[in-house]
């Protein structure tokens, strides 16, 4: 008994002086694929002031909610839609690839569709205006038609993968798209 | 209603098995005689018995090791020599005059609980015990799913490949794991990451108190034996397996060799591997797209005892386990809507045609295990009064990538990358009759000794995603004793631990600040066991058990988005220890040699039990909204009940067994969540023996053996309406059946192939407890060709 417990701190005490060394001090994780924000400028096409549209949730899947902001738009109006994915903890510059998600998203577009998806009858419509490599949409830009005053709300949601040959995905229908949602964000919408 | 069914089959069954198996007696003057001395040790094996399978004719052996069958008629038997911790020995004989046979089992150093009183009468160990079958072990399945011929026993799964045992309910880091006297540590963060365990083992036992081991597992330990004792004799001996299973299109091969030889005198060696490659995995209707995997398993164990009298014995082991899985493609959804969409579909949203090919999302696995261990035995002469002290060393690396789905290229970069690194000692000194043996109730053995267990997790910070498990090292040790006394009718068996646990986790929170945590846990456990011989042929036992359980790292900190099933899940780092009192009581009853009787019921309570509960959030994110679930604790208590029932006779072999399980959360006045199913087992094998024609030189055919086996899965009632995405999946049955040829050249070696037909009637079914249950069914039917080598 008395050679095991002898063993027994020799050993623990190894343990705890081996073990104590050990640095687990993690390093930050650089975390690329992360989207914080989603800007939506109209650009009125007759000219005039842009609407911005923002969804901003700098938390990721954490706690803290979104932080969510839509503009007016006009009635029958017509907008050239655009929309910026970024990811705001990254250093701020367009031209960043870390910083500024979407130009990974236009440069993999044959993988990525966005949907414009209405809800509540706002009186507005939505076509592509961009193409991917087998001409077909991305949805990265898109033509926005607004007509009489009235209020809805828009949803935008970005797929991975999804399938742009099923049916009336090319037209902007999601409901065959299949693929991975990688964004999906609702706004308000006003049409004054 | 099951049990009436039970009890209706076992009537049937005892009806049938009467009238076909009388046989009339005349001319019996022959006998069989014999001895039965240990392979390895060449000791006498006193308590071992011999019997003719199928007939009431059985002795146990003398003192001596001697045996003597007498009064038996011309014919055919299966005589089969048994032992308490050994594997049964199985020959054919055809009998046409008095013969002698000797027989030499295998003895485990490691004996199970298994007291003699006087011959005849043997409080049997009550333990539950998987062996591979002498005749037939299958290699294309991990030894998890073979455990399932214990009643308690049930697997948690992720989609068919990724399988984690569960006892009474209870798995993860409430199951501990042992192999050769060592604890497995591996990354078991979720349901979806399976034990690093391999096909190498001679047996695997559900060891109720694992006080040698843990104050933590309170849901016993898989105690797996892959190595052997040094023999002292010259043996050449080894099993080769080629096979082919139509599901998967999986090809594998397994070895395995064991040597002591006269060259190398002391040295002993057994050596293993398996290898296998798989494909997608088909469903009754459609493929499982992503279902591939790929194994490679390499084990060598080398020991060393001078001479079989030596005080000293060295046993080195290294291992290495890779493994790769794909995960079902349709699985990996984005959020809420994404789910609802793969529910709403009979079938998974992406089926693809047959491939081999293992893409994202899959896991890469790798562990590897130095093993050392020394035994000093002080008495090698009187080896009854000596006393055994055993050292284990062991140092594990595993390492678990993730791959998933990914944008830019960044499909090769792992989402997921964790090493853990594992020291583990370990000093146990058994003295096996340890005391007088003047007093009535005598000591039996005593057992004392501590473990340590150091750990340290890192993450691979180039992942690009916040890692689900932070880094984190652990130092955990604990001290124990254990003494077993026994009686005339009694054995009682009391253990006490002790344990304390360190954990310091660094991590960063979601706005990437960086939070260190640490914990101290006291963790004492106490055990006592007690079993009672009613009659030669019943008895009786009651364990119980009270230990504490620190909460796991995912438990205290997992942060982040589960993929497969959309959701969040959220640890909590104030999570308590939780504390569980068992009780167990079991009646065993043995009727003649062929029929034995065993029958279970389990109570346990948690308190402070930790459980994933739904929120009452959606949370929003830019994902999408998602539930989310977090790690809570609550009172639980499991009522549990299992009955088994044991046919063997001359040709037929049956088993039934019957498991009930409920999990109540008395907190929150609901059942507990992923308790598994109730389920009605039956095995039922058939041998037909062929006489041997000694004239033909050529390869003689000699046995058939024929297995079917069904399992009925009823539906889980039991579980909590609230956070529940959909509702469990109906009750099924699935049907196996199993056919083996084998053909036998000399004395030793053998060929055989085996047919098996996993869900011979193709049914298209989902397990409650299975994950992978929203997106897709599991696989339809299977048939595995098995060509084996026995030499």
């Amino acid at each position: 008994m008395k050679k095991i417990l002898t063993l027994a701190l020799v050993s623990s005490f190894l343990f705890t002086a081996c073990g104590n060394d050990d640095d687990i001090t993690p390093e930050p994780v650089n975390e690329q694929e992360l989207i914080t924000t989603v800007l939506v400028t109209f650009s009125p096409t007759a000219g005039g002031n842009d609407v911005i549209f923002m969804y901003k949730d700098m938390d990721g899947t954490g706690p803290n909610p979104p932080e969510i902001t839509s503009g007016k738009l006009a009635a029958n109006t017509m907008y050239n839609a655009s929309v910026l994915l970024l990811n705001e903890t990254k250093e701020e510059n367009l031209t960043n690839p870390e910083y500024n998600i979407t130009l990974e998203v236009a440069e993999e577009g044959a993988e990525h569709q966005l949907f414009y998806t209405l809800s509540n009858n706002p009186n507005l419509s939505f076509a592509y205006t961009d193409k991917d490599s087998n001409n077909k949409p991305i949805g990265l830009k898109a033509q926005a038609a607004c007509g009489d005053a009235s209020t809805g709300s828009l949803t935008i949601t970005l797929r991975h993968k999804p399938n742009k040959s099923a049916a009336g995905v090319q037209n902007g229908d999601i409901t065959n798209a299949g693929g991975e949602t990688d964004v999906e964000v609702t706004f308000d919408v006003v049409i004054e | 209603m099951p049990l009436s069914f039970l009890t209706r089959c076992i009537f049937l069954i005892l009806f049938v098995s009467l009238t076909t198996y009388s046989f009339s007696q005349d001319t019996c003057t022959l006998t069989i005689s014999g001895k039965v001395t240990d392979e390895h040790s060449g000791e006498v094996l006193e308590y071992a018995s011999v019997l003719l399978k199928g007939t009431s004719i059985g002795t146990m052996v003398d003192s001596n090791g001697n045996y003597e069958l007498t009064n038996l008629c011309p014919g055919e038997y299966i005589i089969q020599c048994s032992h308490i911790g050994c594997i049964s020995i199985y020959d054919t004989i055809t009998l046409t005059k008095s013969i002698t046979l000797n027989f030499y089992p295998e003895h485990h150093t490691k004996e199970l609980k298994a007291t003699i009183i006087k011959s005849n009468t043997i409080i049997r160990p009550n333990i539950y015990t998987y062996q591979p079958d002498p005749l037939f072990e299958r290699k294309d399945i991990p030894l998890q799913n073979k455990l399932k011929s214990t009643p308690s026993v049930s697997l948690a799964q992720t989609g068919a490949r990724i399988s984690k045992p569960m006892v009474w309910g209870l798995y993860g880091n409430r199951l501990g794991i042992v192999q050769d006297g060592v604890i497995i540590n591996d990354q078991q963060w979720g349901q979806d990451h399976a034990p690093a365990i391999d096909n190498n083992a001679r047996s695997a036992s559900l060891l109720y108190h694992p006080l040698k081991y843990s104050s933590e597992t309170s849901a016993g330990i898989i105690d797996i034996i892959s190595n052997r004792p040094y023999s002292g004799k010259k043996s050449l001996g080894g099993i080769v397996n080629r096979y082919y299973s139509s599901n998967g299109k999986n090809i594998g091969s397994s070895f395995e060799l064991n040597a002591t030889l006269d060259s190398l005198k002391g040295f002993r060696f057994n050596l293993y591997g398996d290898y296998s490659r798989g494909g997608d995995l088909k469903a009754p209707h459609y493929y499982l797209t992503n279902t591939g995997a790929a194994n490679f398993t390499l084990s060598t164990i080398i020991g060393y005892k001078p001479t079989i009298k030596s005080k000293w014995d060295f046993e080195l082991g290294i291992k290495n386990i890779r493994r790769e899985n794909g995960v079902l493609q349709a699985a990996h959804i984005g959020n809420i809507t994404d789910l609802k969409n793969a529910l709403n579909s009979d079938t998974p949203l992406i089926v693809k045609d047959f491939s081999y090919e293992i893409n994202n999302p899959r896991q890469v696995l790798s562990h590897d295990v130095l093993r050392l261990s020394v035994t000093y035995f002080n008495s090698p002469e009187n080896p009854k009064y000596g006393a055994f002290t055993k050292i284990d060393y062991a140092y594990q690396d595993n390492t678990r990538k993730e791959f998933d789905i990914r944008r830019a290229g960044r499909e090769g970069i792992p989402a997921l990358d964790l090493n853990l690194q594992t020291h583990y000692l370990q000093v146990n000194t058994t003295h096996p009759m340890y005391g007088s043996t003047t007093n009535q109730l005598k000591t039996k053995d005593i057992q004392y000794g501590f473990n340590l267990t150091d750990e340290t997790n890192i993450n691979n910070p180039n992942t690009g995603i916040r890692p689900l498990i932070p880094n984190y090292e652990s130092i955990k040790g604990g001290i124990y004793f254990i003494q077993k006394f026994t009686s005339l009718k009694n054995e009682l068996e009391y253990a006490l631990r002790y344990e304390t646990k360190y954990l310091r986790a660094i991590k960063y929170n979601y706005l990437n600040e960086l939070n260190e945590y640490t914990y101290n846990f006291n963790l004492p456990a106490a055990s006592i066991n007690y079993t009672r011989l009613l009659s030669s042929n019943t008895s009786v036992y009651t364990r119980a058990f009270y230990g504490n359980r620190s909460p796991g790292v995912n438990e205290l900190f997992s942060e982040g988005l589960h993929q497969s099933v959309a959701s969040i899940e959220e640890g909590d780092t104030g999570l308590k220890k939780e504390t569980s009192v068992k009780l167990n009581l079991g009646v065993e009853h043995q009727a003649g040699l062929n029929y034995l009787f065993k029958a279970e019921l389990y109570a346990h309570t948690l308190n402070n039990y930790i459980q994933i509960e739904a929120e009452d959030e959606l949370r929003q994110t830019i994902q999408g909204a998602f539930p989310v679930f977090k790690y809570k604790q609550t009172d639980a208590l499991l009522l549990g009940a299992s009955a088994s029932f044991e046919y063997t006779g001359k040709k037929i072999d049956l088993n039934i067994l019957y498991r009930y399980l409920q999990g109540q959360d008395l907190s929150n006045h609901t059942y507990l969540s992923f308790m598994p199913n109730n389920v009605i087992r039956a095995n039922m094998r058939y041998n037909n023996i062929r006489s041997i024609n000694a004239d033909t030189k050529r390869w003689s055919f000699k046995r058939i053996y024929a297995g079917l086996s069904t399992e009925t899965v009823f539906k889980q009632k039991n579980y909590p309406k609230e956070g529940i995405i959909t509702p469990p999946p109906a009750t099924y049955t699935l049907v196996d059946v199993n056919v083996s040829y084998p053909y036998e050249f000399g004395n030793k070696t053998k060929l055989s192939l085996e047919v098996t037909a996993d869900n011979i009637f193709n049914t298209e079914y989902r397990d409650y407890m299975d994950r992978l249950r929203y997106f897709a069914a599991l696989p339809g039917r299977n048939i595995l060709f098995n060509l084996r080598y026995n030499f």
